[in-house]
């Protein structure tokens, strides 16, 4: 086995199909959308070059800049609620008794298995205007007065989207942040209870930073997650009405199957790619910093 | 070891190559002819939308009886889901790949076929349509050619208007007649808004439904500013539609339409008129023979009011609509059998609409129902019958807004900028909504 890993021959030969299939499905298709977005195209006639005019259309489009902060807000809301707060609900979960975290740990994980369709649908229901749940309980509770057009509502159609896509992946970071708890060592919260160390200790000190990877990878998962919301705005509005819930997911759709501008829409996906790297980038350099100076405790 | 190293290489290689090569289609599903006894079948294949039950109804009497005009045509038929977005994005993307699996297909018009016309890949009909003596069947206006002056859809679908459906027997219930000017409507409109009924169903989530509402008021003004708008003599925010608008959000202000309008879409305005839980339904008179067949005498519609008291003599004169350019069946211009491609069109055309009027008692078709020997099963319902013979004399036809757009996002941007003016919130004024729909109208 150490010959075969030693021999870059060897190595080639076996990353080949993944590395082929890489480039055709991966590369390829993102080399095409970024010389699509530099051309003006229907789809079906010739596509013809305009360099850079896609760009300073989207860059000058208002629908474009509103829904890309919309996208934004999203994924700020997805990371502070789905990754944030599943690390801190499963640190409290794990220090339930078995019985009552199995129960709360499926009840968590049940939206994550549903259809997207079905979630939406679902609070399509709840937050109708006419006959909403939601509206009809505020009614039944005596608080009629805060009953609203939730959807409708400029300053409330966003915030019930993000609820959406936030309830259903919950679950997800919920379950991760749980698994990398529970692969941590009984044996580090034992010496930690000799000591005299409460549940803010233990939490602070042994669970959270033995859960760096971890959450690292529920902050990214959470970030592109919220930047890339589409099947709930798709299926409970559509992205209105008008532009009122469209996110940058949506924006490019209409560009591309609405208004037949591949084009433009390939720049939209240029647009949104280079952010979401910028995004990584941040949230590598956010967790980076704390090993550094982990590096640095271990050299003094 | 050596050759066992090659041999392991040639292996994975010859895997990876298999592997690939099995993405290509078999010689086998290439083959389109089907051996049938001696004579040999063309096969073609056939993308429908699938809007409604009506439709699933209409097709599934097509394909039973299509093997009797065309015995030597096999036809395979998808049947597509969705609202005419997605179907059409998936008519582009499968004429995009070459159009496999594709001859024939239902065309919705307007600017969705624009860059099907633009990238040639549709089908001139002239030469099939006169060899088969097909516009002897057909009504004058359902010669509609394309911008080059070919004919390149034929058109199935109902001959349609723009008219507002209502409940008579909720009208009767209060004492309310059928409104001809704006300010009638008001008065309909301020009484049902104090019932448990909504007094106008509009599908406004689809932007389209809106748009036509606008429209209708606009036309009392000016019969021909959508026209203008699309010759670019005229804009969106000159009177006609400034005052259709400035109306539309009064009707808003009185609580005509119900608290989600904004996110209503077709499929749930339609039943809440159906149901009736709507006194009024925004729609086109394609719903005319399903609503009297579904509610009976307490269907009824009329045509848009007139803003202005004094051109009341003008109501139900001039009305959007007609027959929809572009429209209908086409065949992919790469097909191997445009013979019977062409043919196909025009016998699921004619069995389509031979089928609606013979067992729907709908007459709104572009065959002549006479020469074709058509015979409807029974009498057809009062208000068909009444709409037949309007139809006779209407004055200024042209097609709906949404559907002449110049461009398909000028079609999109009329959609939304209509979905969210119907939001009625205070910051999307009359003016602000004109303003989006002039810059629509002039997007490329």
């Amino acid at each position: 086995m150490k010959k075969v890993l030693e021999n870059k021959w060897y190595i080639t030969i076996l990353c080949a199909p993944a590395l082929i299939l890489f480039t055709l499905f991966v590369l390829y298709p993102l080399c095409n959308i970024i010389i699509m977005s530099f051309q003006k195209t229907d789809g079906l006639t010739p596509a013809t070059f305009v360099w850079f005019k896609n760009y300073i259309q989207l860059f000058t489009d208002s629908a474009f800049k509103k829904a890309n902060w919309a996208s934004i807000g999203l994924c700020a809301l997805a990371v502070v609620f789905n990754a944030i707060l599943s690390i801190v609900v499963a640190i409290l979960l794990c220090s339930l008794g078995k019985r009552i975290q199995k129960i709360l740990r499926t009840a968590f994980l049940i939206p994550l298995v549903l259809s997207i369709s079905v979630i939406s649908q679902l609070w399509l229901t709840v937050y109708h205007a006419d006959w909403g749940l939601l509206n009809g309980f505020l009614k039944i509770v005596g608080l009629g007065f805060l009953q609203n057009q939730w959807l409708i509502n400029t300053k409330t159609a966003m915030i019930c989207i993000a609820i959406v896509g936030m309830w259903w992946m919950f679950g997800m970071d919920l379950l991760m942040a749980y698994s990398g708890i529970k692969s941590i060592p009984e044996s580090y919260y034992e010496a930690a209870q000799i000591d005299g160390a409460n549940f803010i200790h233990t939490a602070r000190y042994i669970t959270l930073p033995l859960l760096k990877d971890v959450a690292k990878v529920c902050f990214i998962i959470s970030a592109t997650g919220g930047l890339y919301t589409f099947p709930q705005v798709y299926i409970m509005t559509g992205g209105g009405p008008g532009d009122l819930t469209q996110t940058v997911m949506m924006y490019m759709y209409r560009q591309a199957f609405s208004n037949q501008r591949y084009g433009l829409a390939a720049a939209v996906a240029v647009v949104t790619i280079f952010e979401t790297c910028i995004i990584l980038a941040l949230i590598s350099r956010m967790f980076r910093e704390h090993k550094e100076d982990k590096r640095k405790g271990k050299t003094i | 070891m050596r050759y066992v190293k090659i041999l392991m290489s040639l292996l994975l290689i010859g895997t990876i190559v298999v592997s690939l090569s099995a993405c290509q289609g078999s010689e086998k599903d290439k083959k389109e002819t089907v051996e049938n006894g001696a004579t040999e079948k063309v096969k073609l294949h056939m993308l429908f939308n699938d809007t409604d039950e009506n439709v699933q109804k209409e097709m599934a009497y097509v394909m039973e009886h299509l093997s009797e005009v065309l015995p030597n045509v096999e036809v395979v038929l998808d049947m597509s889901p969705g609202d005419a977005q997605t179907y059409e994005t998936k008519v582009r993307t499968m004429i995009s790949a070459g159009g496999e699996g594709l001859d024939v297909w239902w065309e919705r018009g307007g600017s969705w076929a624009t860059p099907i016309l633009n990238s040639d890949s549709a089908l001139a009909l002239d030469s099939y349509l006169e060899d088969n003596g097909y516009w002897d069947k057909v009504i004058p206006s359902a010669k509609l050619p394309a911008a080059d002056g070919k004919t390149y859809a034929i058109p199935f679908e109902d001959i349609s208007y723009e008219i507002i459906l209502y409940n008579k027997a909720i009208f009767n219930k209060y004492s309310l007649e059928v409104p001809k000017t704006a300010s009638e409507l008001k008065k309909v409109i301020e009484v049902l808004s104090k019932t448990d009924y909504i007094p106008i169903s509009v599908g406004a989530k689809d932007g389209w439904c809106a748009a036509m509402m606008l429209e209708g008021f606009a036309y009392s003004i000016d019969p021909q500013i959508t026209k203008k708008i699309v010759d670019g003599t005229a804009e969106f925010s000159d009177e006609p539609y400034k005052q259709a608008a400035q109306l539309m959000k009064e009707l808003m202000d009185m609580g005509a339409f119900s608290g989600n309008v904004a996110l209503t879409g077709i499929d749930e305005a339609l039943p809440l008129f159906e149901t009736g839980k709507a006194a009024m339904m925004a729609n086109g008179s394609w719903a005319v023979a399903s609503g009297a067949d579904k509610m009976g005498d307490d269907f009824g519609y009329f045509y848009y009011p007139v803003i202005h008291e004094e051109d009341v003599a003008e109501y139900g004169k001039n009305v959007a609509g007609g027959v929809k350019q572009n429209s209908g069946m086409m065949a992919y211009a790469g097909t191997k059998y445009p013979k019977e491609a062409a043919a196909l069109c025009q016998a699921v055309a004619e069995l389509r609409c031979k089928y609606v009027y013979e067992e729907k008692g709908n007459p709104f078709t572009v065959y002549n129902a006479e020469k074709m020997g058509w015979k409807q099963k029974g009498e057809f319902a009062d208000a068909v019958a009444q709409l037949a013979s309007d139809m006779q004399n209407f004055g200024f036809v042209y097609g709906f807004v949404q559907d002449v757009m110049p461009t398909a996002a000028g079609a999109s941007g009329v959609m939304q900028n209509t979905s969210k003016f119907m939001t009625n919130t205070p910051e999307y004024t009359v003016d602000k909504y004109l303003t989006d729909m002039d810059d629509a109208a002039e997007v490329e």
